[in-house]
């Protein structure tokens, strides 16, 4: 059991007390609520800068994004599998907790995989960290999202909050790692986006 | 599941382009003559578009296969089509009105185009443009 299983617990217990939260809840907790919005605040920097050198370093900004959050599941889903290997499973407050196995039959749907780490919070954290080498408002609001996220996952007790902050951890980690790959590889990139530009794209 | 969340992924597209086709004055992309109009339409169908799926679609009851599997598709193909609209539907809807003004653009690249024409002729003007180079 982790050490922070009560916090788990309190919020659960919340769910069935308020109609209008619980549905706050499924919808931020959803997969079609944050990672859109946060899709929307990608394409609009990709697309919508105005200016045009500040556009092309946007872009190169967005592939590192890309490459970081691509890397963060990697490291996700590696955890996951060693623990399916190792059979040291890290079970889902929904499994441990009366309050959670609630929440979870009421809003959500059971998942197979381990708690730990939160895979959705690995991409988004990736997604916040990255783009704050872009454009720092575009970041916070992606950051608000992340927030709203790891509330809903956990409200509907499919996660910890050590998941999310691990999550949080390792997609920030390997968007810092996606950020460098893209400095380094600069020239390629550049010959990428010009070639990207011939179709519109860049 | 998967049919609403294409068109979820359609609508949100196609409002998030509007509102950058008026934010960065890409006049080729915009389905409207004035800014003012791409703004609105764009935040109602994204904000609209939310709404209905909210309120419309089950979201838990797809289970995760209703809501993982889905996702990679649903980008692409609502992604994609929002795309092809959003580039061809003003170069047919705008082309009289840019007709005559794309033959003296300059040469300007990639999406930067968009601000003198539409994509259609944009293809057509480097088209040209290749033929008097070779």
């Amino acid at each position: 059991m982790p050490p922070d299983w009560q916090l788990s617990v309190w919020i659960t217990s919340l769910v069935d007390n308020w109609s209008v939260l619980d549905e706050v809840g499924k919808v931020l907790a959803s997969n079609y609520f944050a990672p859109k919005v946060a899709a929307i605040i990608l394409v609009c920097l990709w697309f919508g800068t105005r200016n045009y050198a500040r556009r092309e370093y946007n872009q190169k900004v967005i592939v590192g994004v890309a490459v970081g959050t691509a890397l963060g599941f990697i490291v996700a889903e590696s955890l996951c599998l060693i623990q399916d290997q190792t059979g040291d499973f890290w079970n889902r407050p929904y499994l441990n907790h009366d309050e959670a196995k609630f929440a979870m039959e009421k809003l959500y749907f059971p998942l197979p995989d381990s708690s730990f780490p939160s895979n959705a919070m690995c991409g988004l954290a990736a997604i916040a960290t990255g783009i704050g080498f872009a454009d720092r408002r575009a970041a916070i609001a992606v950051w608000i999202l992340v927030a709203l996220w790891a509330f809903g996952r956990m409200y509907v007790g499919v996660h910890y909050p050590v998941d999310i902050a691990g999550g949080i951890l390792i997609g920030a980690t390997c968007a810092l790692i996606g950020r460098y790959a893209v400095l380094r590889f600069d020239h390629t990139l550049s010959w990428l986006l010009a070639k990207a530009r011939m179709f519109y794209m860049a | 599941m998967v049919w609403e969340s294409i068109l979820l992924v359609f609508l949100l597209g196609l409002g998030t382009f509007q509102v950058i086709a008026s934010w960065a004055d890409f006049k080729g992309i915009s389905f409207f003559r004035h800014r003012i109009v791409g703004y609105v339409f764009g935040v109602v169908l994204i904000i609209g578009a939310f709404a209905w799926f909210f309120i419309a679609v089950k979201v838990g009851e797809g289970g995760p296969k209703g809501q993982h599997d889905d996702q990679a598709l649903s980008t692409l193909i609502g992604g994609g089509l929002a795309l092809l609209l959003t580039g061809f539907l003003p170069s047919i809807i705008k082309y009289r009105s840019y007709r005559k003004h794309h033959e003296n653009a300059d040469s300007s690249e990639g999406i930067e185009v968009f601000k003198q024409m539409t994509l259609l002729q944009a293809i057509h003007h480097r088209s040209n443009t290749l033929g008097k180079d070779k």
